[in-house]
């Protein structure tokens, strides 16, 4: 396991202003769409650790909002660090790793009906790469040195 | 102390921590100290416990709430010095349900001589602006703790700065989310970002100098 996430995170092409307008415009749709595929998965429960569906919903709901500010911001250092707080916090929680895989699948097949082609394009890339990265998150996940994730700099004024 | 108060508050034994807080504090020092040495460790070990699936929400929830209650007994009598500083506004991220630590910040600022309000994570961001349009303040901390609360962060700190009745106020934000990523203090707008409390409350003291022209 390495840094490279990290810095991989960096080079992920920025969303254009354009889709992440598109992508705010339609982020409820593509919520409902993800909690309804997830919904209807006949191994729901197991993927989500026999857990209320409302706890999975929740998750959804965050998702959706917290992907608007790592788009709008470019933030993907950000979001290297907190995808691997979630995995580490759902899963203790009884998620299966698993379950993220089919959820970040969901969250692009919803991008793709919900958004302009070129908006599905730019938004599905940084999916791609979550989804490239599973294995690495769920590494970090649960690496000993969770704690110690690399950032050098705290605070610089 | 720190383990024996971390006991209290995951068992809701209010009255545990309330007589370890009383042994502990006899002045604005060890106020600070208790805050900083005892509350905040014991606060991060329950989000840890949370996080590591250990407690549930509502036991966190329990333990901060006996925190909460110790901290509105403890701090009255220890904050009532001289107003050397100017005026400060602490509030939480808008939607946030974890206040504490911005409760803490605002009151070690008011200890180290700032007239602060602080503002809870239900005041709607227009309240906010009415509330610091009419106050004027120096200062302005955020905390943000769950990252999907970022957001509204960030508009309220652009709202802020193109505002020109406004945009003098320094901003720096906390909390958990901001510790997420090393440039995010930058990206959403703030002058300045704090690790924690007690690093909020020197940071706004530099500012307040370097103002001052000390």
């Amino acid at each position: 396991m390495s840094c490279s996430i990290f810095g991989d995170a960096l080079l992920i092409p920025p969303v254009s202003l354009c889709s992440v307008t598109n992508y705010q415009g339609n982020m409820e749709k593509m919520n409902t769409l993800v909690n309804s595929e997830l919904t209807n998965n006949p191994a729901i429960l197991k993927l989500i650790g026999y857990n209320n569906l409302e706890l999975m919903y929740e998750n959804h709901g965050y998702h959706v909002r917290f992907m608007y500010t790592v788009f709008h911001l470019n933030a993907y250092e950000l979001l290297a660090s907190v995808i691997i707080w979630v995995y580490r916090s759902y899963h203790r929680r009884g998620f299966s790793y698993e379950y993220f895989s089919v959820e970040l699948s969901a969250w692009q097949r919803a991008a793709s009906t919900s958004l302009t082609p070129e908006a599905a394009a730019e938004i599905n890339r940084v999916y791609q790469w979550m989804i490239d990265h599973h294995d690495d998150f769920m590494a970090f996940a649960e690496s000993p040195d969770y704690q110690t994730i690399p950032f050098v700099s705290v605070c610089t004024r | 102390m720190s383990a024996d108060f971390l006991e209290g508050m995951l068992t809701s034994n209010n009255k545990l921590c309330m007589e370890l807080a009383i042994v502990y504090i006899h002045s604005a020092e060890s106020l600070s100290d208790f805050y900083v040495n005892v509350i905040a460790p014991c606060l991060y070990e329950v989000g840890r416990l949370w996080e590591e699936g250990e407690i549930s929400a509502a036991q966190e929830h329990l333990a901060t709430a006996i925190v909460s209650r110790v901290m509105s007994v403890m701090y009255g009598p220890f904050v009532l010095g001289n107003r050397t500083k100017g005026k400060a506004v602490m509030i939480t991220a808008p939607g946030e349900e974890h206040d504490l630590g911005a409760r803490m910040t605002a009151d070690l600022l008011e200890m180290d001589g700032w007239q602060v309000d602080y503002l809870d994570a239900q005041s709607p961001i227009i309240d906010s602006l009415k509330l610091l349009r009419e106050n004027q303040p120096y200062l302005l901390g955020i905390a943000i703790t769950m990252p999907f609360n970022i957001e509204p962060v960030r508009r309220l700190i652009e709202k802020i700065k193109k505002d020109y009745r406004l945009q003098s106020i320094k901003v720096m934000v906390g909390g958990q989310a901001a510790a997420f990523s090393p440039q995010l203090w930058q990206k959403i707008g703030a002058d300045g970002y704090c690790v924690d409390s007690q690093e909020a409350v020197k940071l706004a003291a530099e500012w307040w100098e370097k103002r001052s022209g000390k």
